[in-house]
């Protein structure tokens, strides 16, 4: 009696638990872009100069500034991984306004402090003449050229992005109530260093290929803080402010892979994809209780309790669900019935060997854990391995695939036999129908 | 079937020699295998746009459209190249040899809102052929390192002629769903290699259930003369052969729910798993258990073929 009870609590506990959070699980599941719209791209990232290398700093560094600008643009959350050694995948869901994005993104903003460079130094300096000689026979080359140089002749990089201190710039005003932009530096002996060298020559600032200003440099800058002042209005100088602000990439990305999916599209890929899976599941239910009665009955609320626990812990650790996610969502479920029908036939099995049906669940489930766990042991390594050296969707796929893996093991193998077992010790299983067991199929011992 | 000693065995509705049939499907798996062979070398795969460099663009529609219209659409948005353009009933897909690049795509859509329908929605895909080809070199890679993966737990678990089987007929499954989407022509994408994979978990899955039935009766069995053995797996297969159909249909019912009512974007993926499926069932009967057999013959010094035995 007692167990009957147990059983009883444990299962009316579970379905009101199932019933009273349900709707809350099912509206904070984060659904991926092709299933409710949006776009993806993948990036190959390169260095903004040639012979510098990526670095897994800098790919970070590029994957966070990434995140941060489509941040500003507000609304959406996006997802922003690195891949390799040299690959950042953007994902975001949700949005309307692709262009915006993709715009934003584009827009490197990379803020340089630039001098006239090579041929500057050469007449300069007498040391490092010889390196510099190369480079100085390159220049006059071309400079005919020099009308189609948006650098107007200042070649050469002193300060590039990385060296400002990110969300350094503001706007300040000075003494006539200009506005102009203060930034301040990293480094300030590197500054010091460099307006130096440049005592009396012109340094130029530029955004991107964008002249700001190019002030000559009247003394050697020891404060660590650099100042543009141009003819601004307030307006202008506060952009640039937030431009400067948002920081430029470390690395120059250039998209490899697309994908953008309409909101509808999607709306319409997730319909039909749950219609197929509620479909597909309501039949395995069926036949689980036909083929099994009252143990078919326990595997049936088991794949239940399995369903909600694996969106439970898709919620929990912030997976986001797509539709290669879903179809192993759907397949999970048919390979944890599978637990139960190795189980459920051993069983039966033994009961038609003459066992009676207390040793036959005992002796069953024995031998049959072992099968389970070898069989979801094999196909848990195929699948970490998918997510191992996988990469987008197949990676999604392979996490689904093995939480759904374990999740199976611990309701339809370990609850549904505690369920069957409290069911068996009550004695409330007496005859062998009750398994799905025809009595002439019973050899007598 | 016609073994005297199976008298012994619990009588089970699938009382058959698998071992003695299994040359036929031996055969059948020889040819597709060939035919596969054949068909990849000459024709190769129908590689979807994951795998081609272009661009591709799918549009849901909320009326019929004809192709006509469409053709006119996109030779008004000057995209200066050739499309291929399949018109259904609610969705148009159109093909660009060559990536489209964002305002061309812009200019694409403007067009056909304009001329078409305004509440059209759209899916655009672009790929650089280097990723597809390191795409596919990575799905090789994760099929070699899985199988070696399996192998050894297998070699852990049971022993190296069944893992050695079990990694046979995987292969053979893996490689018979690839050969029929070469044969018939079915388009090939990223979600492909990931319903491969799926069938390779659940080919191996299949295996061991029907191999752990196995090295339970080998252990109970008292001689392991070359009849004795053929007896245990004729006896073993048919032991689990009503789980390995229930286990089939069930995920079978799943895929195949997903093949018709799924979204259009799953649609070879689901095609793949539900062709997977029945091959990864076949091969666990009729190849990879006969193929122990066959190993763990040529260990016996009794056995006819011993002579020939090298290791």
């Amino acid at each position: 009696m007692k167990r009957i009870v147990s059983f009883i609590v444990i299962v009316l506990v579970s379905i009101g638990v199932m019933v009273w959070s349900t709707p809350n699980l099912l509206n904070s599941v984060r659904l991926g872009l092709d299933l409710k719209g949006g776009f993806e791209i993948l990036y190959e990232a390169s260095p903004m100069t040639g012979g510098q290398e990526v670095t897994r700093e800098s790919l970070v560094e590029t994957a966070k500034s990434l995140e941060k600008r489509v941040d500003a643009l507000g609304g959406s959350e996006p997802e922003i991984t690195t891949e390799g050694s040299n690959r950042i995948r953007l994902r975001i869901a949700g949005v309307t306004d692709e262009k915006a994005v993709r715009e934003r993104i584009k827009e490197p903003a990379n803020l340089t402090f630039r001098s006239l460079g090579s041929a500057s130094d050469a007449k300069a300096t007498d040391k490092g003449a010889a390196a510099n000689e190369n480079e100085a026979a390159a220049n006059g080359e071309t400079e005919s050229e020099a009308a189609a140089d948006p650098y107007q002749g200042f070649d050469k990089i002193e300060l590039t992005g990385s060296d400002f201190k990110p969300n350094g710039a503001s706007v300040q005003y000075d003494q006539i109530g200009n506005p102009m932009i203060s930034i301040e530096l990293k480094d300030a002996n590197k500054f010091a260093d460099v307006t130096g060298r440049l005592i009396r020559q012109p340094m130029a600032i530029f955004l991107d290929d964008q002249l700001l200003s190019a002030p000559e440099v009247k003394q050697r800058i020891t404060g660590g803080t650099a100042q543009i002042s141009g003819k601004f209005t307030r307006e202008e100088a506060q952009n640039l402010r937030d431009t400067i602000n948002l920081g430029a990439l470390p690395l120059k990305l250039t998209e490899k892979y697309s994908q953008s999916v309409g909101a509808t599209l999607g709306q319409q890929s997730l319909d039909q994809t749950l219609m197929a899976g509620i479909v597909g599941s309501i039949i395995i239910l069926v036949f689980m209780m036909f083929m099994y009665r009252v143990p078919g009955l326990i595997a049936a609320f088991c794949l239940i309790i399995h369903t909600w626990g694996t969106i439970l812990i898709f919620n929990w650790a912030g997976i986001t669900l797509t539709l290669p996610g879903i179809a192993a969502f759907i397949l999970g479920i048919g390979m944890a019935v599978d637990a139960n029908i190795i189980t459920y036939e051993r069983i039966k099995e033994e009961m038609r060997s003459g066992k009676s049906i207390m040793s036959a669940f005992r002796a069953g489930s024995k031998s049959s854990f072992r099968t389970v766990m070898d069989a979801q042991i094999t196909t848990l390594i195929a699948g970490a391995v998918m997510f191992w050296l996988g990469t987008g969707s197949v990676r999604g796929f392979a996490l689904v695939l093995m939480i759904d893996i374990v999740t199976s093991i611990i309701t339809n193998v370990l609850l549904s036999r505690y369920l069957l077992s409290l069911l068996v010790k009550a004695k409330s299983l007496k005859k062998p129908g009750y398994f799905g067991v025809k009595g002439s199929e019973i050899r007598e011992l | 079937m016609s073994s005297k000693k199976q008298t012994e065995i619990v009588s089970t509705k699938w009382n058959f020699n698998f071992v003695k049939a299994s040359k036929y499907f031996y055969m059948f798996s020889i040819i597709v295998t060939l035919a596969g062979i054949i068909s990849l070398s000459i024709f190769g795969l129908n590689y979807g746009v994951d795998f081609r460099s272009g661009s591709n663009v799918d549009i849901s529609v909320s009326k019929v459209v004809s192709k006509a219209e469409v053709e006119k659409v996109v030779s008004d948005a000057k995209l200066d190249q050739e499309a291929n353009i399949t018109a259904g009933s609610n969705r148009i897909n159109i093909r660009f040899p060559e990536v489209l690049s964002d305002t061309q795509v812009q200019t694409l859509q403007s067009t056909f809102n304009s001329q078409i329908d305004p509440k059209a929605s759209y899916e655009v895909n672009t790929v650089d052929t280097e990723m597809a080809k390191e795409l596919e070199r990575n799905a090789l890679l994760a099929i070699a390192v899985a199988s070696i993966g399996i192998v050894i737990y297998v070699t852990i678990r049971f022993e190296w002629r069944f893992a050695l089987s079990a990694i046979v007929a995987l292969l053979h499954d893996a490689f018979l769903v690839i050969s029929v989407f070469s044969i018939l022509r079915l388009e090939v994408n990223l979600t492909f290699i990931v319903a491969i994979l799926t069938i390779i978990g659940f080919s191996i899955n299949d295996t061991i259930v029907i191999f752990d039935r196995i090295r339970e009766n080998l252990r109970f069995a008292k001689k392991q003369t070359h009849d004795d053995l053929e007896d245990i797996v004729n006896k073993s297969v048919s032991q689990t052969m009503t789980r390995s159909l229930g286990t089939v249909f069930t995920v079978f019912i799943a895929a195949f729910a997903l093949l018709v009512l799924g979204s259009e974007s799953i649609r070879m993926f689901s095609l793949a798993m539900v062709i997977g499926l029945l091959f990864g069932t076949y091969s666990s009967i009729f190849i990879a258990s006969p193929l122990w057999l066959a190993l763990r013959n040529k260990k016996k010094p009794s056995a006819p073929k011993a002579a020939k035995a090298t290791n």
